[in-house]
C-alpha cells in the first residue's frame, strides 16, 4: 500500500487553500501540513517494511526475527544512499534539525548560498593571483568562494553527524523492537511506531550531540558561516561606500558614541539627582534647625529677664548683715 | 506474538481518521480569529527606550506593603507568565495579595546594538526599581527573576543588596558548566565575537534554532502530530497557538549585552568563580544577606536543576529555601500543576518575610 496519494492529496489540498487562509496564519498551517506529509511518507515506509515482515505466512518468532535483522539491514542501506545522494528529503525525519539550521540561515542573509558545487579542480584557480586594476576585488571573490568552501565543509561535517545519529536510531528502533518480542507486546498501530522511532530518534540525538566533538562540528558551522557572512558584509560596504552611501561599521559608530553619551548623561544624571537630593536634605535640616530655633525663647527676652533680675537685684538691695544667697533666693 | 503487527485495513483506518482530524484541525485554526495573550489588567508606569514598566492592578483587599518586580529573560517575551487567564502566574501572585510590577524589554534594534549587561542591570533595573520605590515611598522592594532574568536579579542584588527586600531566582541559571548542561556545552567553542562582530545584534531567529535543536525530533515534529488529535477542540487549539506565538516570539538580542552574556557566563562560568564585573564593580553573591527563595524545574532542558540549585553555595544568606517544581522549564508558568503551586509557595514565602 502506498501513502504517496495521501502525501499528494494533502499538498493539492494546501494549494486549494492557501489564498483564503489569512498570511499571519500561512507558517502555523504550512507547518501542519509538512508534518502530515511527513507523517504520510514515514508510514509508507513502515507499512513497506510491515508488508515484508506479514508477507510469510506462519513464520516463527525466531524467523521473524531473522527478517527484521534483514530489513533492518536493508533500512540501513536506504538510509545511506539517501544520505550520500544528498537529495532533498533526506528521509523526511532527518531534515527537520537540517532543515531548522537552512531556515535560520535564510534568515540571515539575502543571499544564503554561495556558489554552488566547487570541485577541487576549481579550488585551485583560487591561488591565482589577481592582476590589473580590478586585482582588489579579484581577491576579494577568491577569498569570498575560500569561505564559501569553509562553510560547505563544515556544513558537509554537520550532515554527517546526522548519518550517525540516523543509524544509531535505526539501531535503536531494532533493539526495542526486539525487546517489544521478549516482553511479548505488540504494536499495532502506526502512531506508536512512529511515536517509538521518535523516541529512538531523541534518544540517539541526545547521545551524539552530547559528545564534545559535536560541540566543535556545531560551532563550526556557525563560526564558518559568520566568517563567509562578514566578508560578504565587508564587500557590501566597499560598495556602499564607492556609492556614497552611509556604511554599517559608519552607523556602529555614530551608535557606539550615542550609546557612550547616553550612559554619560545618566551617569551625570545620576549624580546630579544625588547632589540635589543630599542639597534638599540639607536645606530640609537648615529649615527645621531655623525653626527650632525660632521657637526657642529669643535671646531679648532672657535679657530683658536678666535685666528685670539685675533691675530687681539691684532694687533690693542687700543687708550687708544677712547671708547673700538667702536674700537672692527669696 | 509478533512484535509489530500492522495490518492494512487497520492502517487505512488510522491514516482516514488522521487526514480527517488535520482537516477539521485546520479548519478550527483558519476560524480562531486573533489570540489575546497577556491580559491581565495593568497599566504602564515607567517607560525608558523600550523598555516599558507595567504594575498589575492589585485584585485583593490586603496588599503586600513590599511591591514585587517580576524581571524576566531577554530572550523570550514576557508574556508567557501571563498567557492566558487560566494560565497566569501573574494573575495567580495577584491572588496571593502581592503588589506586581513586570519589566518588558521590548523588541532591541540596531539603535540598541551597545547596550551591555551594566545597561541593563545598573541601568534599566535599577532605575526601574528607583522608581517602584520613589511611587511607594519605600528603600527596598522584592525582587522575582526568571531564568536569565534570574540572573539579572542576582547580580543587581548582589549590587545593590540595600535595595532588595527578598530575592525570588526561578528556573535561575547560575552554575552555567554543569554537565547536563546542552546549550552551554554547544556554546563552548563558538566564536562570539565573530559572531556579535557580523550580525551586530544577534537575531531571534539564531536562539530559536538553538532552543529547537536541544530536541529537534519532538520540537519541529512529533508535537505538531500530536496536536493534530486536539486541533477540533477550540480552546485546546488557542493554547497550543498561543504557546506557538510565545515560543517563535523572540526578540534579537542587543550584541553588546549577548557578548558579555556568552563569554562571561557561559565560557567562562564567571558567576560561579566570583568572576563576573557589572560595570566596574565585581558581583560577589556573599553579598546577599537577604531571604532567598529558590524555584528550580526537575526536568528543566535549558537550565538544568543543578545549575539552579549552585546558588545554595555562593549565597551569604542564611535564609535560603529551595522548591523543586515537577516539570519543565515552560511547565513551570504554564502548566495546571504550576499554577496551583508556584504563585502559592511564593506568596506564603513572601508573606513570612514581610
Amino acid at each position: 500500500m502506498s501513502t504517496l496519494p495521501w502525501s499528494e492529496s494533502l499538498e493539492l489540498w494546501w494549494q486549494t487553500l492557501a489564498p483564503s487562509i489569512p498570511p499571519d496564519n500561512h507558517a502555523i498551517f504550512q507547518k501542519f501540513i509538512a508534518q502530515g506529509q511527513s507523517y504520510f511518507r514515514f508510514t509508507e515506509q513502515l507499512l513497506q517494511i510491515s508488508q515484508n515482515l506479514s508477507s510469510h505466512s506462519e513464520v516463527t518468532l525466531t524467523d521473524w526475527e531473522q527478517l527484521w535483522e534483514k530489513t533492518i539491514a536493508n533500512l540501513k542501506n536506504s538510509f545511506t544512499d539517501i544520505f550520500q545522494q544528498d537529495k532533498k528529503g533526506r528521509g523526511c525525519f532527518w531534515e527537520m534539525p537540517l532543515d531548522n539550521w537552512q531556515q535560520t540561515v535564510s534568515s540571515l542573509s539575502m543571499r544564503s548560498s554561495g556558489p554552488e558545487k566547487i570541485n577541487q579542480e576549481f579550488e585551485r584557480l583560487l591561488s591565482l593571483p589577481g592582476i590589473g586594476y580590478t586585482q582588489k576585488w579579484q581577491c576579494h571573490l577568491q577569498e569570498r568562494t575560500r569561505l564559501w568552501m569553509n562553510y560547505q565543509k563544515a556544513l558537509d561535517e554537520y550532515v554527517s553527524v546526522f548519518r550517525k545519529i540516523g543509524m544509531r536510531t535505526i539501531d535503536l528502533f531494532q533493539n526495542k523492537i526486539l525487546a517489544l518480542s521478549i516482553q511479548g507486546r505488540t504494536l499495532d498501530s502506526l502512531r506508536a511506531v512512529y511515536d517509538l522511532w521518535v523516541d529512538c530518534g531523541e534518544e540517539a540525538y541526545a547521545n551524539v550531540v552530547s559528545r564534545q566533538d559535536f560541540g566543535e562540528v556545531n560551532a563550526q558551522l556557525i563560526n564558518a558561516f559568520m566568517t563567509w557572512k562578514q566578508h560578504e558584509s565587508t564587500l557590501l560596504d566597499e560598495l556602499l561606500n564607492f556609492l556614497n552611501i552611509p556604511t554599517r561599521p559608519e552607523f556602529d559608530t555614530i551608535t557606539l558614541r550615542m550609546q557612550q553619551m547616553r550612559r554619560e548623561f545618566r551617569t551625570r544624571q545620576s549624580a546630579d539627582a544625588s547632589t540635589l537630593d543630599n542639597l534638599r536634605k540639607e536645606v530640609e535640616t537648615l529649615h527645621t534647625e531655623l525653626k527650632t530655633l525660632k521657637e526657642t525663647p529669643k535671646p531679648t527676652t532672657t535679657r530683658a529677664k536678666r535685666t528685670t533680675a539685675k533691675s530687681k537685684a539691684s532694687a533690693i538691695q542687700p543687708d550687708p548683715s544677712q547671708p547673700q544667697t538667702a536674700t537672692i533666693g527669696k | 506474538m509478533l512484535p509489530l503487527h500492522l495490518r492494512p485495513d487497520q492502517a487505512i483506518q488510522e491514516l482516514l481518521e488522521f487526514n480527517k482530524k488535520l482537516a477539521d484541525g485546520l479548519k478550527t485554526l483558519s476560524d480562531l480569529g486573533t489570540l489575546d495573550v497577556g491580559t491581565t489588567p495593568k497599566e504602564a508606569v515607567y517607560q525608558e527606550d523600550k523598555l516599558v514598566l507595567y504594575r498589575y492592578k492589585p485584585i485583593t483587599d490586603k496588599i503586600n506593603p513590599t511591591p514585587l518586580l517580576i524581571v524576566y529573560a531577554l530572550v523570550n517575551r514576557p508574556y508567557m507568565i501571563d498567557l492566558q487567564p487560566d494560565r497566569s502566574l501573574v494573575k495567580h501572585l495577584l491572588e496571593t495579595g502581592q503588589d506586581v510590577y513586570l519589566i518588558d524589554w521590548g523588541y532591541p534594534d540596531r539603535a540598541d546594538r551597545y547596550l551591555t549587561l551594566d545597561d541593563y542591570i545598573n541601568g534599566y533595573i535599577q532605575r526601574c526599581v528607583k522608581a517602584i520605590c520613589r511611587r511607594h515611598d519605600l528603600c527596598k522592594i522584592n525582587l522575582l527573576g526568571i531564568c536569565q532574568g534570574g540572573t539579572f536579579s542576582t547580580c543587581y542584588t548582589a549590587l545593590n543588596p540595600e535595595k532588595v527586600r527578598n530575592l525570588i531566582t526561578m528556573v535561575t541559571p547560575i552554575d552555567f558548566k554543569t554537565p547536563d548542561n546542552l546549550l552551554s556545552h554547544w556554546l563552548q567553542k563558538l566564536d562570539v565575537d565573530l559572531l556579535v562582530d557580523t550580525l551586530g545584534n544577534i537575531p531571534g531567529e539564531i536562539l530559536n534554532w538553538a532552543f529547537l535543536s536541544l530536541k529537534p525530533f519532538r520540537l519541529t515534529g512529533q508535537k505538531y502530530l500530536d496536536m493534530i488529535d486536539s486541533l477540533g477542540d477550540t480552546e485546546a487549539a488557542k493554547n497550543f497557538l498561543r504557546m506557538e506565538k510565545w515560543i517563535f516570539d523572540s526578540p534579537d538580542q542587543a550584541g553588546e549585552a549577548f557578548r558579555q552574556f556568552i563569554k562571561e557566563f557561559f565560557q567562562k562560568n564567571g558567576l560561579m568563580h566570583g568572576k563576573i564585573s557589572i560595570g566596574d564593580q565585581r558581583v560577589d553573591l556573599k553579598n546577599i544577606t537577604i531571604p532567598v527563595l529558590n524555584i528550580y524545574a526537575t526536568q528543566d532542558h535549558l537550565v538544568p536543576p543543578d545549575s539552579s540549585r549552585a546558588l545554595q553555595k555562593c549565597v551569604g544568606t542564611a535564609d535560603y529555601t529551595e522548591v523543586p517544581f515537577q516539570g519543565g522549564h515552560i511547565g513551570i508558568y504554564v502548566s495546571g500543576r504550576a499554577q496551583k503551586e508556584v504563585p502559592v509557595t511564593i506568596g506564603k514565602w513572601l508573606e513570612a518575610r514581610r
